[in-house]
């Protein structure tokens, strides 16, 4: 079936070959359209007051509580993620060494872990902080070190977790050998080498702070059904109260401009004038357009976002840090986009991680019977995943348009609630107008 | 209420505006209105000839000449690729992953089977050179 020319038949990079199609105009148009309505209702027919609780909200669920604070099953999740971890270490330095195509390493960290934290942070909650092999592992080196954590400077805010985050996106959407089965392990060893220090010399608290897949879970979680009220019970309660619960804390704000411009980039870099761009581009010179098209992406997002919060700022009473007061209402417009650009990649790719973990090592195993078996790209069709990937960007932006509409109400005064609006929803709507353009424009 | 009545009004008039100037597809939403580039003659997307679609691009002077910017596809048709160039590279088909070297001057064919739907790029590997891509639709 794949017959050859003259040459051999060599397999070049496993991941991310496929892009989606193009979203038909027709459904482009419709969904800006309910984009900017459904922001207009909002800002002219929605509640008046606050009605959100935030971290008050949420019905308690005692038994579940009592689960999942058990101290059996935390030891157990702790050592599922560790034993996760060595295995997924020994594949990825001892298996293929190859571009993704056989060793399973890479598609579990790109799409099992990366991709999957979404779904699994969105369903479950903060899930990273209790499967983190890199705790127990500083925890270890403490011990053993016999060494007493050090505070965690406060001015720190969420950088370390920002200079992580902003390691691994360039990694995965700029570096071209990024599916390399070695580069992998090699960025992986790094990260984890560099955390387990970080953890011994700061602690535990190091990880909420300074681990950047951490806090991307930890931010994803906010928009979760199931999450801790502020008296620390496990509730289950709407994913707006969630969000309005986040607390302020400085220098979240980076973190979520980070997520969502790196998925502005890689959007972008899957279009035709993206290619255009860097065709006949090599080594080094790529990578500077894509490093370039990556900090372009994120500084695009830091002056439009920025701009709309010094526009607000003067509604605000002073003092007020109106970056903390907004963030949160970021996060589910940084989720819409993520589940428009993974959905496919998650679904179809994902599928390797099993097939290629039928023989992790290479060395001819049969572990599931799947010897024969290929991907299936039948589970959805394209018109499905077109659909699905408008209706995320379109709910993210209805769940972030109220989120900044409850918040505003609440610490704008009267008579500037709806002026006071305007530059944040004005910008919302351009991140999802922008989203459903690249959908399109694919 | 009339402060919420006209912009949504507005909004609704131009959303039908605009969509019925854009008709959708007959299919279940398959994209079908991308203004893409015109393919050549030969790689017209619906015959059934016994060697599929063909696809031609030729190389020359690191210009791609002769190839469209987008071809289209049926899922489950053959297809033929076929690349002339004037440089020794290896021309890369993504998510199909076919990967062959092409010397100066002699043609390259590849032949495959289109059962992967989506959007693909085929490049001049070394390079990151895009000779163009290819849509297979349902």
């Amino acid at each position: 079936m794949r017959a050859s020319g003259e040459g051999t038949l060599i397999l070049a990079h496993g991941l991310g070959g496929r892009s989606d199609l193009p979203i038909p105009l027709w459904l482009a148009i419709y969904a800006g359209a309910v984009a900017v309505l459904v922001s207009f209702f909002v800002l002219a027919a929605l509640w008046a007051t606050p009605r959100l609780k935030g971290a008050e909200a949420g019905r308690s669920l005692p038994a579940l509580e009592r689960f999942a604070d058990a101290a059996a099953i935390r030891v157990m999740l702790r050592a599922l993620g560790l034993v996760l971890f060595a295995g997924f270490l020994v594949v990825a330095w001892l298996g293929p060494d190859d571009a993704g195509t056989q060793n399973p390493a890479p598609t579990w960290f790109y799409v099992w872990f990366w991709v999957g934290l979404v779904p699994a942070s969105l369903l479950l909650g903060p899930v990273w902080r209790l499967l983190n092999p890199l705790r127990p592992l500083a925890g270890a080196a403490r011990a053993l070190l016999r060494v007493r954590p050090r505070a965690l400077p406060d001015r720190l805010g969420y950088w370390p977790a920002v200079a992580g985050l902003m390691a691994f996106l360039w990694l995965e959407l700029v570096f071209d050998q990024a599916s390399a089965s070695r580069v992998v392990a090699g960025f992986v060893t790094g990260y984890a080498i560099v955390h387990v220090v970080a953890g011994t010399v700061y602690g535990p608290r190091w990880f909420e702070r300074g681990d950047g897949f951490e806090v991307y879970s930890w931010l994803i979680s906010r928009a979760s059904p199931l999450g801790r009220r502020s008296d620390g019970r496990l509730v289950l309660r709407n994913p707006l109260d969630g969000l309005a619960g986040t607390p302020r804390r400085p220098g979240l704000t980076p973190v979520v401009v980070v997520v969502l411009g790196s998925t502005v980039f890689d959007g972008l870099s899957r279009t035709s004038l993206w290619s255009d761009l860097v065709s006949g581009t090599a080594g080094a010179v790529y990578l500077m357009l894509g490093t370039a098209g990556l900090l372009g992406a994120i500084g695009a997002v830091v002056l439009t976002y920025g701009f709309a919060i010094r526009l607000t700022r003067p509604y605000l009473a002073p003092g007020q840090d109106a970056y903390g007061e907004f963030a949160h209402s970021i996060i589910p417009i940084c989720i819409g986009y993520t589940v428009a650009h993974y959905l496919s990649f998650a679904l179809f790719q994902g599928q390797q991680g099993i097939l290629l973990g039928n023989d992790p090592l290479g060395n001819g195993w049969d572990l599931f019977g799947l010897s024969e078996a290929r991907v299936d790209y039948t589970l959805l069709s394209t018109a499905t995943i077109g659909v699905v990937q408008v209706c995320a960007i379109v709910l993210g932006h209805i769940v972030a348009v109220t989120s900044a509409h409850d918040r505003a109400i609440g610490i704008l005064p009267r008579r500037y609630a709806r002026f006071g609006q305007y530059p944040i929803l004005a910008v919302m709507i351009g991140y999802t107008t922008a989203g459903i353009a690249l959908l399109a424009g694919a | 209420m009339r402060k919420v009545l006209l912009p949504l009004l507005v909004m609704a008039a131009l959303a039908a505006a605009c969509g019925s100037q854009s008709q959708p597809s007959e299919d279940d939403g398959v994209p079908a209105t991308t203004p893409s580039a015109s393919t050549p003659p030969a790689a017209s997307s619906t015959t059934a000839e016994p060697e599929g679609t063909v696809i031609a691009a030729t190389v020359k002077g690191g210009e791609v000449t002769d190839a469209p910017d987008t071809a289209k596809v049926k899922l489950g048709e053959p297809v033929t690729i076929k690349v002339t160039a004037d440089v020794a590279d290896e021309v890369h088909v993504h998510g199909y992953d076919l990967a062959e070297a092409v010397k100066p001057g002699e043609p390259l064919t590849i032949d495959f089977v289109a059962d992967i739907p989506g959007q693909f790029d085929v490049e001049l590997e070394s390079a990151h050179f895009k000779l163009f891509d290819f849509q297979v639709v349902e």
